[in-house]
């Protein structure tokens, strides 16, 4: 049982983090090749 | 016998944590397995018709991500529109976003017409010419019936080829779509066209990538509604901001003349192109507020090449027997519509510009 527990503990930190990682990554290669959302400023 | 099931969940409960919050070779290698397979299933699974139906909103960051709205709406008109319907389409920058209600529209062209006519909006602020190419490009297969078009001589008429290569269009990836006709106006304004590789997720990875954190909120919090008009909540222009905003409504002249030509033959191969699947094209001239056309207009040369202008515009429009509306004259703004040189705040003028291009819009389908 203690095991299984583990494993739902370890399962919910390598999804959390693994999501986490993704959008870090994405955020990186954002900055990286100047890639931004465009807001429209009027002045 | 309660003792023993509390302390058998008190370790269940500290097991669970210690494996959630404790490092461990496990943990760092499901990390790793976790951000590959999103990774993939990007790759995979995002699609345009994904982001046109169920993935429509989770990409907007926000609700004034106006280019977010305009890959999502338009891929949803291609993928959804009903063809045989004749349908409208208001079309521009942040001018004539702010400027009509699209709903308000749909409702008055339904009264007057008495059929079940739909006004798409596909307007963002900075919208250039080009990529109403590229959007109309994408539609044109599902969509029947008029685009009503902004003309303006700035970032319209006047804009000369290196906003092409050096703005926004082909660096950022604001839309996130294919459009050969995009591909091919590049071409011929001599800018090269994208390679693209035929994956939509790493084709346009920046359009995605710089929109993941809003994507994690987003999932949580539901899809985003697109906000159409944004002014209101603008904070009025200091006197600088005023005069600079002016100064680029004047700024125009210098590179109208040499950008002319070639612009009214990008307009004419979209005219062209867009009457071959039966969607007509009509010309809407941007509003400016009265006090600063005051300004604008304080100078002779101005006034001259302005009226020059109008009347390319109006040669221009005859010769492909397209209606041009230049409504501001109709709607009786006032200054205290505005809320800077020629963005419309007050939903009382918006209402009564609206009512004024209905008409005009209801003539035009009555004619065809």
């Amino acid at each position: 049982m203690k095991k299984v527990a583990r494993l739902l503990g370890i399962t919910l930190q390598a999804i959390v983090l693994g999501t986490l990682l993704f959008v870090a990554v994405g955020q990186l290669v954002a900055l990286k090749t100047d890639a931004r959302i465009f807001f429209y400023q009027a002045f | 016998m309660e003792d023993s099931f509390i302390s058998h969940w008190h370790d269940f409960g500290r097991a669970f944590l210690d494996g959630a919050t404790k490092p461990s070779l496990p943990a760092l290698l499901g990390t790793l397995g976790v951000a590959i397979s999103i990774f993939l299933l990007f790759v995979t699974l995002l699609t345009p018709d994904f982001l046109a139906t169920k993935g429509y909103g989770y990409f907007f960051d926000g609700p004034t991500d106006n280019y977010a709205y305009l890959t999502s709406e338009t891929l949803r008109i291609s993928k959804t529109a009903k063809s045989p319907q004749k349908n409208i389409v208001l079309m521009g920058a942040s001018n004539i976003k702010e400027a009509v209600h699209a709903k308000h529209l749909e409702q008055l062209l339904q009264d007057k017409t008495k059929q079940p006519i739909k006004v798409y909006n596909l307007t963002a602020g900075g919208l250039f010419l080009w990529e109403e190419i590229c959007l109309l490009d994408k539609i044109r297969n599902r969509f029947r019936g008029i685009v009503v078009l902004q003309i303006t001589p700035t970032r319209r008429l006047a804009l000369d080829r290196d906003h092409l290569s050096k703005g926004g269009i082909t660096r950022h990836s604001r839309l996130a779509m294919y459009c050969p006709k995009f591909d091919e106006e590049m071409h011929i304004a001599g800018v090269s066209k994208p390679q693209w590789i035929g994956n939509y997720f790493l084709d346009f990875y920046k359009f995605f990538v710089v929109r993941l954190p809003a994507l994690l909120k987003n999932v949580v919090t539901g899809p985003v509604q697109w906000s159409p008009q944004q002014a209101h909540k603008w904070r009025p222009p200091t006197q600088k901001q005023w005069e600079r905003s002016v100064n680029h409504l004047v700024k125009w002249q210098k590179t109208y003349h040499e950008n002319r030509d070639t612009n009214f033959e990008v307009y004419r191969r979209l005219i062209r192109y867009l009457r071959e699947d039966g969607i007509e094209t009509a010309f809407l001239e941007a509003i400016r507020n009265p006090a600063a056309e005051d300004l604008i207009f304080a100078k002779p040369e101005v006034v001259k090449i302005y009226q020059e202008y109008k009347s390319d515009v109006i040669k221009f429009a005859q010769e492909m027997q397209i209606p041009y509306w230049d409504l501001a004259k109709f709607a009786n703004f006032k200054s205290e519509d505005f809320i800077d040189t020629v963005h419309l705040k007050k939903d009382k003028a918006r209402h009564r510009y609206t009512a004024v291009l209905a008409t005009r819009i209801t003539d035009m389908l009555s004619t065809q």
